[in-house]
């Protein structure tokens, strides 16, 4: 609370959202700065050089869509969208556009400080990615290309590698079905999301105690997929499980 | 009997059944008859059930074998001696290709046992499903009047036809509406040979056929031999199906031209005496006529050849042509004075001159004023020049002559006159005939339609085959005619608009100059619906020219209008009641279900002042989030139902992991569980299923809300997803107290408990249930012998994508 975590800009013209969302960032130890339009978020985003955006969809003067286009021109800081609209299309758009999450109001407190967090873990390490992740009790060793399961390694197709290695790189957020298929199987099949299906439920199959009820390869439905590094994502986590 | 036909019969074959209300014999003989069967009934046939014929004899193997033919069946009840039902051997037969002609009494039928047993007090042991009525390509229904009508006769009958209209109605086919017209001109003699004959040949051209017997107007039959012959034959076509009439004629080619001409007829049955051809009208008809075509059919004469003698008289075959009158007349006269001269001496002057006056009262009667005149002038004169003496001479100076002649001249005169006003009320008579025909028919069609469209079409059609006009529709509103065919009515539009504006505002009409377009408002007690434009023929007969019958036949599609207007207007003032119920029901719903937490969360929030513990203001926040929450849960649910509602669910199917859905539903629900012991079987071979996620995702979300809600914290929830019949199921079961209200929960607003202190809205089941089904799958309720309840649906499985490509590279 001392010292300035992060500097993030909202973009909200609810100013009761606005309000609690300010006060819920500055409680975390945030510097947050508000702008209620398009125009004004526009300008605070390129001169006080935030670390994350929070961008609500429904703007004034403008489609908030139109401002992840703009500003993926010049920046890559990422953005975290607030919306009142529970269509999928639009979500899925909004990832495609270069958005990193989202957030479906309403939303609770914890639940924003999580995707925050993820949102800004992401950014921190500009070193070049890191040789290894842990989720639970798997350890992903990307330069042997292995997976362990405790000390038991788990034998996994290369094609299933590949899908868990994208949902590693952008672990916490949620990556779109076409975002995967195109990477993991090539532009040619970025329509084919059958087989996505089947070869997430094999991955859950190998990496979660209970594939129907995984705890770090969440779907979400109708957008895509995430990978959750820490169970429960930090908002009340609760032990669902047979 | 059973001849198999020349013909092979096309696959499947066809089943026709008499159907009777008690009348077996009738029906036999009406099956006889069609299927052109002239041997005599067997009398063993003649009796129920006992009787041996092909079906039982040959065996349905040796049947089946066969090539198909015509099977004829004096019943359908019983059972062969392998112990197939008769009836379920009559329907492979039938698949196999046979043609089948069968009778069926009312008394057969299974599922009249007990009506049929209450009014006959007779127990009928051997019966049939009346899915052989369905079976049936064909029921012709035989009809039957006896002499002494009995109660229990006619409720048999009515019986009887309310089981065809059943079958009528499930059928759903509305008739097509055949292409052809046949007639069939019977006569006193021979007449159901002619209907025989007419029947098959309208069979054969699918037409639809009418059967008339020409009579002149007022005059009696020659016998009552041959008053009998004409109703058989009349009642006999009435129930193969034929429209059937007496028109009265003076003449019967032109009558019936006449009628080729109004009903567009193409093909005319008649009758024509073997050894005889007195009776030409049908080359006159040939002449009238030339595009009909002529069936004549040889009858063998009656023996009592006066009656043909009168009826050839009383038709007037003497009448030809113009000429044929005057020459007829100096013929006339010139026999008169021939016969005169040999009686001269026996016979009295005055007899010769009645005989002339005799000539002169045939000859008005049967041929004309004209002819009467000149038989009057000539035979004055002969009589006077060869009857009066001084005989031969031919200067006149007798005033005695021009009694006679004046007396001659005007019984000719007056008879001419009766004669020529009698062919013209005829005329009339004929007339008018056609008229009541046309308007009766309309009035019969304009009664069943149900559309604007529907009585247009219908107007229409029978203006134009029987009334020889062409009509169409100026609606309210529309600039244009509203026709099938605008081009073929010519009308002034301007005058038309003006017409209808004048009549809609219900002030008097303009006057529009006479011309062969009339225009007649379709005015009805609750307003003028349109404007009926008529264009009648340049060569129509009078019957379309009436402005007073146009103007009925406008009054008749203007009540048939407003009958449909005000059906719509009743359906609507229906639909208006029920959705004003559903949305009483709605705000009902709200304001229980929806102020309770809001109630809660103003208390809640209110409540924050007071507190000074921070561990109390914890547990209020923590209640104020789940009341938040579960009011948004609910202003969901509504916002679903309403876009469901709406018909609004737009699909957005793709392959899909049950496996997934479960795991989402699961995930999104993890507060709400937390105190439930959740147990899921979902077997890790499923195939995918072409769902929309988030669809399916809801309804699992829903049904685990739902078990969550009702059981106790620490219940168990279960959730299996597994493989069933080429569908996928997935069933959703607790532990619970399980449902009590069985019958309803399914539909909106609908709660298991009224007034519950769950909180909900009762959407969530009814969300549940469309959403299934517009997968193409059902949701249903279930009690487990277990106890608890639970839930289960399908989903179609489809064929599952091919991943060839997607092998590992």
């Amino acid at each position: 609370m001392s010292k300035q975590l992060a500097t993030v800009v909202l973009i909200e013209d609810e100013p009761r959202i606005q309000e609690f969302v300010k006060a819920a960032l500055e409680e975390a130890g945030y510097a947050v700065v508000a702008a209620a339009t398009m125009a004004q978020g526009l300008t605070l985003a390129g001169n006080r050089k935030p670390d994350l955006i929070l961008l609500d969809l429904g703007l004034p003067d403008g489609d908030g869509l139109q401002f992840i286009e703009r500003f993926r021109q010049w920046s890559s800081v990422p953005i975290l969208v607030l919306s009142a609209r529970s269509r999928e299309e639009e979500k899925i758009c909004s990832l495609d556009l270069g958005a990193d999450d989202y957030l479906t109001k309403p939303f609770g407190v914890g639940e924003l400080m999580a995707r925050v967090r993820a949102a800004l873990r992401r950014r921190q390490p500009s070193s070049g990615p890191p040789a290894t992740l842990r989720f639970g009790e798997h350890l992903v060793d990307f330069t042997a290309r292995r997976v362990f399961r405790g000390d038991e390694p788990v034998h996994l197709t290369p094609i299933e590698f590949r899908l868990l290695a994208f949902l590693c790189q952008h672990a916490g957020r949620v990556v779109t079905h076409r975002q995967i298929m195109q990477e993991v199987w090539g532009p040619a099949h970025r329509e084919d999301t059958h087989y996505l299906r089947i070869y997430m439920g094999h991955l859950r199959h190998k990496l979660e105690g209970n594939p129907s009820n995984p705890r770090h390869l969440m779907t979400e439905a109708g957008v895509g997929y995430r990978l959750v590094t820490v169970a429960g994502n930090g908002d009340e986590g609760a032990d669902v499980g047979s | 009997m059973n001849a198999a036909d020349v013909t092979p019969p096309a696959r499947p074959g066809t089943l026709t059944i008499y159907f009777s209300a008690g009348e077996r014999t009738h029906a036999l003989a009406m099956m006889r008859t069609a299927t052109d069967d002239r041997a005599p009934i067997p009398a063993a046939e003649k009796s129920h059930h006992d009787c041996r014929d092909h079906l039982l004899a040959a065996g349905l193997d040796t049947l089946l074998q066969a090539p198909p033919g015509t099977l004829r069946l004096t019943h359908l009840t019983g059972f062969l001696e392998d112990g197939t039902a008769r009836w379920e051997a009559v329907a492979s037969l039938r698949a196999a290709g046979w043609s089948l002609h069968a009778v069926l009494d009312v008394t057969d039928i299974a599922e009249l046992a007990e009506p049929v047993g209450a009014i006959t007090g007779r127990h009928f042991p051997q019966r049939v499903p009346d899915d052989v009525m369905r079976l049936a390509d064909r029921v012709v229904w035989v009809d039957s009047r006896p002499q002494q009508a009995s109660a229990a006769h006619s409720a048999l009958r009515s019986l009887a036809l309310r089981c065809l209209a059943a079958v009528d109605l499930a059928a759903g086919a509305r008739p097509v509406e055949p292409r052809q017209h046949l007639l069939a001109v019977i006569g006193t003699e021979g007449g159901d040979q002619v209907v025989d004959r007419a029947w098959k040949l309208a069979q054969q051209l699918g037409a639809s056929w009418e059967v008339v017997h020409p009579h002149p107007p007022g005059a009696r039959f020659s016998s009552r031999a041959a008053k009998a012959s004409v109703q058989r034959a009349l009642a006999m076509a009435g129930e193969l199906g034929a429209h059937t009439g007496t028109i009265p004629s003076l003449n019967i080619a032109e009558s019936v031209a006449q009628i080729v001409r109004a009903h567009r007829i193409c093909h005319v049955v008649a009758g024509i005496h073997a050894d005889e051809h007195r009776e030409r009208w049908p080359q006159r008809l040939a002449e009238l006529a030339p595009a009909v075509h002529l069936s004549l059919l040889p009858i063998q004469p009656d023996p009592r050849r006066w009656s043909q003698w009168r009826s050839w008289l009383s038709r007037g075959v003497i009448r030809r042509a113009a000429w044929f009158g005057p020459v007829a007349a100096i013929a006339g006269c010139a026999l008169v004075t021939v016969l005169g001269t040999l009686a001269h001496g026996r016979l009295e002057a005055v007899n010769i001159a009645l005989l002339y006056l005799l000539l002169v009262f045939v000859l008005g009667r049967n041929i004309g004023r004209f002819a009467a005149a000149v038989a009057s002038l000539l035979g004055s004169w002969l009589f006077y020049v060869y009857f009066v003496p001084p005989y031969r001479a031919f200067g006149i100076n007798e005033p005695q002559y021009l009694i006679t002649f004046a007396a001659m001249l005007t019984v000719a005169l007056i008879t001419g006159d009766l004669t020529a006003s009698l062919r013209r009320q005829n005329a009339e008579v004929l007339t008018r005939e056609a008229r009541t025909r046309a308007l009766y028919e309309l009035a019969r069609a304009l009664a069943g339609a149900v559309t604007s469209d529907e009585v247009a079409a219908i107007t229409e059609r029978i203006f134009r085959d029987r009334l020889g006009a062409n009509c169409c529709f100026v609606w309210p509103g529309t600039a244009t005619a509203a026709g099938s065919k605008p081009s073929r009515v010519a009308f002034d539009e301007t005058l038309a608009q003006r017409l209808l504006d004048a009549s809609v505002a219900r002030q008097p009409l303009p006057e529009y100059p006479e011309g062969p377009v009339t225009y007649h408002p379709l005015r009805a007690p609750s307003g003028t619906h349109g404007l009926l434009v008529v264009m009648s023929h340049p060569e129509a007969d009078e019957i379309s020219g009436r402005q007073s019958d146009l103007d009925i036949c406008a009054s008749l599609v203007a009540i048939a209008l407003d009958r449909i207007h005000y059906e719509q207007v009743s359906q609507q003032a229906l639909l208006r009641i029920e959705s004003e119920r559903l949305r009483n029901s709605l705000l009902t719903a709200i304001s229980h279900d929806l102020r309770t937490p809001l109630a809660a969360l103003v208390g809640l929030a209110e409540s924050l002042r007071f507190v000074r513990e921070r561990q109390q203001l914890d547990r209020r926040i923590d209640e104020l989030t789940d009341e938040a929450g579960r009011l948004s849960r609910m202003v969901d649910s509504l916002l679903e139902m309403a876009r469901l509602q709406t018909g609004d669910v737009r699909l957005r199917s793709s392959w899909q992991s049950i496996e997934e859905i479960i795991g989402c539903a699961l995930y999104g629900l993890r507060s709400t569980l937390g105190r439930h012991r959740v147990e899921t079987r979902v077997p890790s071979e499923l195939p995918l299923i072409q769902c929309d996620p988030t669809l399916v995702e809801r309804v699992i979300a829903n049904l685990l809300e739902n078990a969550a809600k009702y059981t106790p914290a620490g219940g168990a929830i279960t959730i299996e997803a597994y493989v069933k019949g080429g569908e996928l199921a997935v069933t959703v079961a607790d532990n619970g107290p399980g449902v009590t209200a069985s019958d309803d929960i399914f539909a909106k607003f609908s709660r298991g408990q009224v007034e519950s202190a769950i909180p909900g809205v009762g959407l969530g089941l009814a969300i549940c249930k469309s959403i299934v089904s517009a997968h193409g799958g059902t949701l249903w309720h279930e009690r487990p012998t277990t106890g608890g309840a639970a839930f289960r649906f399908t989903l179609p499985l489809g064929k599952s994508p091919s991943l060839v490509d997607a092998s590992e590279a």
